[in-house]
């Protein structure tokens, strides 16, 4: 892992509501080609630092790089047209909008990608999606509106996915479902994911190394493998 | 029968103004969720700028350059003003911003252009305005060609709005700014590219106006403004194909109503039949049943 290029690099990274602190000194790293986890309960601050990357809050102090670009202050179009596509939490969808514009919208910002290519794609890893075309995305079922939600996001090729809260009111057989699709996508297009989950059991199966944040510090992180036997994860966020 | 037929395209000429003013409203409206209330008072000031550079040049295609260049430059000039309570997401404070612009245009016409006094425009500004008879039937040419202007000039829009990459952004912002964000759409520029485009049709909507009713004043646009915010409520804010409807149909009802019934009941009638509709269909006539 040492030799490889590092994607998204956060250093020091305080983030705040107005008093409210919600991220607090954050490091994290996550290099090309991994699968990164990032877990915590309940306003742990995921989606404050997913939202604080693509530049939707700003930083109180701290740095984020994006392929050794310094992003922090940059306007969130730039950081999407630079490469970073997100799955927003609660799927995002543009309800009263058909499936084919929500993907369309996929690539406003990723220019020069084969749209028609990628959509072949998409429609082969998720049928549903091409029966469902030119309905409105609000029309869909949870799941399918889910596979949406990733479609929208891969179609632009991202160097860089952001995903946050993927098994949000999704079965469990679902989740694999789209795990399995994704890991085969990584696998295929060398994609970068990190992945911001509740769930940490299955979030840890899938990826290659963790962390963990409690209360807007990251209080664990490691291979996926070592944190899922690490005594505190187990007993705070497996179950056990 | 001929005079109905006369008076249906009459119904039609000013029912496609209102779906102009409402769709370019509506376009203001997905771009920063604002009621661009003194979007028709953009429209008459294109009117009079018309009015004066054709009273120095004589020449009515720079006239219309002029309205052109009025337009776009007030109403992009008027997006700085509401950026900021669009994206706090004010809702009261947007409806009062409009309508002291609405007021500020309105005094600037009364004190700036002709003394105040209506402005007439000369046939060589209103092109097309000849009698013409079809069988029994006479109106004027101006009337049709009105007509057909706002039919291309919708299509072109609704195009734009439904085809392209940025009208699909636009109407992404409207429907859940924050994933529009994510997915790349600049919030600041594209609201000036809508405010623009919908500046080019405030000149448009002049031009037409000059056609068809050879005449500007001070008091029109408060007057367009009134019609164009209840029909844009009456067809649900925001339903760009169902103002367009709502649009033509309001025009029609008034002609008719205008032909046919005694006295001056046209007003009533409009905003009679408007009413029982926002009674009965809270989210306007169109209204989908929800798709969330
Ligand atoms: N707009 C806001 N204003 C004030 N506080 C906020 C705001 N958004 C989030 N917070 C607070 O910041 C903290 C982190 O929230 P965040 O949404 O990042 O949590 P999360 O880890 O994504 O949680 P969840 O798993 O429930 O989605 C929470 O305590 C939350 O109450
Ligand atoms: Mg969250």
């Amino acid at each position: 892992m040492e030799q490889t290029e590092m994607m998204l690099k956060i250093s020091d990274l305080s983030v705040y509501y107005g008093p409210i602190c919600a991220l607090k000194k954050v490091d994290l790293e996550v290099r090309k080609g991994e699968i990164v986890a990032l877990l915590g309960s309940n306003g742990a601050g995921k989606s404050t630092l997913v939202n604080t990357i693509i530049g939707l809050l700003h930083a109180k102090r701290g740095k984020i790089e994006f392929m050794g670009r310094d992003i922090t202050r940059q306007k969130t179009e730039t950081t999407i047209q630079s490469g970073i596509s997100v799955v927003p939490e609660g799927r995002g969808m543009l309800a009263n909008m058909t499936v084919m514009e929500n993907l369309q919208l996929g690539v406003y910002r990723h220019k020069g990608v084969d749209f028609n290519k990628n959509l072949e794609m998409i429609f082969e890893y998720f049928p549903i999606l091409k029966e469902r075309q030119w309905q409105a995305a609000g029309t869909l079922s949870g799941g399918e509106q889910q596979m949406l939600a990733i479609s929208r996001a891969i179609v632009g090729e991202p160097k860089l996915l952001l995903m946050d809260e993927l098994s949000l009111a999704l079965s469990p057989a679902y989740v694999d479902i789209i795990f399995k699709a994704l890991i085969k996508l990584r696998n295929e297009k060398g994609f970068t994911i990190l992945l911001a989950e509740q769930n940490a059991k299955k979030a840890l199966q899938y990826s290659d190394r963790g962390y963990v944040l409690d209360l807007g510090e990251t209080v664990l992180e490691g291979d996926a493998r070592e944190l899922m036997g690490n005594p505190y994860v187990q007993t705070a966020y497996l179950g056990a | 029968m001929e005079s109905f037929i006369a008076q249906l395209i009459n119904g039609l000429s000013t029912g496609g103004i209102y779906a102009l003013i409402v769709l370019g409203m509506n376009l203001l409206m997905l771009v920063r969720n604002i009621v661009h209330h003194s979007f028709s008072h953009i429209c008459v000031l294109n009117m009079c700028i018309g009015w004066l550079a054709f009273g120095y040049t004589q020449n009515v295609l720079l006239a219309f350059l002029a309205m052109f260049a009025c337009g776009v430059l007030v109403t992009v000039a008027t997006e700085p003003l509401f950026r900021p309570l669009s994206k706090r997401g004010a809702d009261l404070e947007t409806i009062v911003l409009a309508m002291g612009v609405g007021i500020i245009i309105t005094e600037i016409i009364a004190q700036l252009f002709n003394n105040g006094q209506m402005m007439t425009f000369s046939d060589e500004m209103r092109v097309l305005n000849v009698g013409f008879s079809f069988g029994t039937v006479t109106f004027s040419l101006a009337n049709i060609v009105a007509l057909v202007a706002c039919i291309v000039v919708a299509v072109f829009l609704v195009w734009y709005l439904f085809k392209t990459a940025n009208g699909r952004a636009m109407r992404a912002m409207a429907q859940n700014l924050r994933v529009a964000k994510m997915l790349g759409v600049p919030f600041g520029k594209t609201g000036v590219l809508g405010f623009g485009i919908a500046g080019l049709l405030s000149a448009c909507i002049g031009i037409i106006c000059i056609m068809c009713l050879g005449y500007a004043n001070a008091e029109m646009g408060d007057t367009f403004a009134t019609k164009a915010v209840i029909l844009m409520l009456f067809a649900g804010q925001g339903d760009i194909k169902g103002g367009i409807l709502s649009s033509i149909l309001m025009g029609v009802v008034e002609a008719m109503a205008l032909a046919y019934l005694p006295g001056r009941w046209t007003e009533a009638i409009f905003y009679g039949f408007i009413m029982i509709v926002i009674i009965i269909k809270p989210n306007g006539l169109f209204a989908k049943k929800a798709a969330n």
